[in-house]
């Protein structure tokens, strides 16, 4: 039976800026079961990992806001907690790997010394030998499919290569046994056959480990083979949600349509001409639907209501006045 | 007719990191490439970070000194001579990096307005009209004239960078990755305004990407590149439908797709291994069977040659005889 993992409410995340407050995240909805791959799907600049950071509380707290919302962690709120709890969450619960694995380690330890002091604060491990330790880390290392883990062991951060230093990140994430890996933008950074082996990998730890993954990404293409439901996120509204597979037969949100014309296709037959305009003002947003300006279906209606989330089935929701 | 602007033959562009009289050390970032482009074609050449694409395109610009080869330009070879005005005026570039190969001090009038002067494109008063005729040709509004280069976004950036590129009337035009830091929505925009301004002035583009779907859409000709190397060069069906280099089916088989039916023209390849090695040390033999599924002894002692194996399909592996 699946259970809900992390449930978010009505969330709405604000950043201060000289002009006002910058209403980056408005109102999402969004849920993970144990054991679920989820991807959240968006252009650059469209809340995907703000919304991410909040899970952990790692927006930097002197400029931005949380007016609103919930975050159950298994039915806690995270908002809610103490330090030390909201600390367990990020040493037991929650991990994240970040989009730049060069900006993600710190170039004046060894890549050994980085993973044992995970090991050392983790907190599950206590009262381990140093030896020990190594021997836990080099099988971390070996986890991820470095073959000698002994060099990797000493090296320091730029002495690896991108996909090198990207496995060591996903390997230092899954020192402790976690329930939830939140993956933003993993092989972005990465050459298409070093992004291929990250993923496979990634799947294969997760299914291994019985995890659940949170997918941020662009590409629409990551999510259709990494993950089983979806999210389309639109200048900080969720848009459209459904399976993987419905999305890709049956796209409804004008959005996600339009974005999926844009990708070039391996069949050829050129590329569609592009979504009309740019991404709204997130300091004076339009009362209506974010994206409205750049609708082709805008109804009078768009400009001055707020679409509500409209049930197409019992998982196809979409947030859009056509299917009213 | 199809008439050669840009040919180049056995180009070499070496970097030198230990200078050392008797044996020095060189980087080898682009190690004996051969291939021509007609007028009017895009050609596209792809390849992972580190294999050399980029060095190839500042070479042809004359920002590195090759060491080898020519490079021939409308019938001459350029290789060793010093870039001229002329050259410039019909040959340009578009970067990367938007947002550092525009000056943040200037505005986008006076970007724009260099190479007008430059090239003494228009008369001084006339240089106003002109800038905003440009502007209109990539879909600009004329009040983004006064606007400096970090006060826009990113896709009107390169709008502005692929202005400046068209400002002189080139024949030809290296874009380097000019979509590969935008979104795919922007991206979708830009490549069409590219098209549409290629068949209008009847331009010919090299374009550099990383991303061979993106090349499927647009490219008459594509070429691979691996380890300062083209491991295979063809006409755009032809290497889509038939991809022979074990590298290629490889690259091929790894871009994440959106339909089944794009599934079922990659190869299936379940052995991924193994990153780019470094370009100090090229294996030796073939540089690419460090990670070839398909590695024989012969490949770790030659080095393969370029074989024909139908019209315009070229393929450098030792996998294939020629025909």
């Amino acid at each position: 039976m699946d259970t809900t993992l992390l449930n978010i409410k009505d969330l709405q995340i604000w950043y201060k800026t000289y002009r006002g407050n910058a209403k980056v995240v408005d109102k999402i909805n969004f849920y993970i079961n144990k054991g679920e791959k989820v991807a959240l799907v968006g252009e650059s600049g469209c809340g995907k990992t703000t919304t991410m950071k909040s899970i952990l509380q790692i927006l930097d707290a002197r400029n931005s806001i949380i007016p609103n919302g919930e975050i159950l962690y298994k039915g806690k709120d995270i908002l809610k907690m103490t330090y030390n709890d909201l600390k367990d969450i990020r040493r037991k619960e929650v991990s994240m790997i970040s989009q730049a694995p060069s900006a993600a380690l710190n170039p004046v330890y060894t890549v050994g010394e980085q993973i044992i002091d995970i090991i050392k604060y983790s907190d599950q491990f206590k009262k381990m030998s140093k030896k020990e330790m190594k021997k836990l880390a080099f099988e971390k290392i070996k986890d991820v499919m470095i073959p000698d883990q002994e060099r990797i062991y000493n090296t320091y951060p730029h002495q690896l290569s991108g996909g090198m230093k990207q496995r060591i990140c996903i390997a230092m994430s899954l020192v402790v046994p976690k329930s939830l890996l939140i993956a933003d933008e993993p092989g972005t950074a990465l050459d298409v056959t070093i992004q291929k082996q990250i993923h496979k990998l990634l799947e294969q730890l997760v299914e291994e480990k019985n995890m659940s993954l949170i997918m941020i990404t662009h590409s629409l293409a990551v999510a259709r083979e990494m993950t089983e439901r979806i999210y389309v996120m639109y200048a900080g509204n969720i848009v459209e949600t459904c399976k993987t597979i419905e999305l890709f037969n049956n796209p409804l949100h004008p959005y996600t349509q339009g974005l999926m014309k844009c990708v070039p296709r391996l069949t050829g037959g050129g590329i569609f001409e592009g979504i009309y305009g740019y991404v709204p003002d997130y300091i004076n947003p339009a009362p209506g639907c974010r994206f409205s300006p750049r609708c082709s279906y805008a109804m009078e209606i768009c400009n001055r209501k707020k679409p509500p989330v409209f049930a197409i089935d019992k998982e196809h929701q979409v947030s859009c006045f056509k299917y009213s | 007719m199809d008439k050669e602007i840009m040919k180049i033959e056995e180009l070499k562009t070496y970097f030198i990191i230990k200078k050392d009289k008797n044996k020095p050390t060189y980087i080898r970032a682009v190690d004996g490439v051969s291939f021509n482009i007609n007028k009017g074609d895009i050609m596209g050449l792809v390849g992972e970070s580190g294999s050399g694409k980029s060095t190839i395109a500042y070479t042809i610009m004359g920002m590195h000194k090759p060491k080898d080869g020519k490079i021939i330009f409308n019938g001459t070879n350029i290789a060793n001579k010093k870039r001229n005005f002329e050259f410039f005026k019909k040959v340009q570039i578009v970067f990367q990096d938007p947002g550092s190969s525009l000056n943040p001090y200037q505005n986008v009038r006076q970007i724009l307005s260099l190479p007008l002067k430059t090239h003494k494109i228009v008369t001084k008063n006339k240089i106003e009209e002109k800038i905003i005729e440009i502007l209109e040709t990539v879909d600009l509004p004329s009040n983004i004239m006064y606007a400096s280069p970090d006060s826009i976004g990113g896709g009107e950036k390169q709008l502005v960078s692929i202005a400046r590129a068209l400002c002189s009337n080139p024949e030809f035009i290296i874009l380097d990755e000019p979509t590969s830091s935008l979104d795919v929505s922007i991206q979708a925009k830009i490549i069409n305004m590219l098209l549409k301004i290629q068949s209008k002035r009847a331009l010919t583009y090299l374009f550099i990407t990383h991303d061979l779907s993106l090349m499927r859409n647009i490219a008459n000709k594509v070429a691979i590149m691996y380890l300062g190397k083209i491991c295979e060069i063809a006409p755009t069906e032809d290497f889509f439908k038939n991809p022979l280099h074990p590298y290629t089916q490889m690259l091929l088989s790894a871009i994440p797709v959106m339909s089944d039916e794009e599934e079922g023209l990659k190869p299936s390849i379940v052995n991924f291994k193994g990153e780019i090695p470094s370009p100090v040390n090229i294996p030796k033999g073939c540089s690419f069977h460090t990670r070839c599924n398909k590695s024989m002894e012969i490949c770790s002692q030659i080095d393969p040659v370029m074989k024909t194996k139908s019209v315009g399909h070229y393929v450098r592996c030792h996998l294939y005889n020629s025909n």
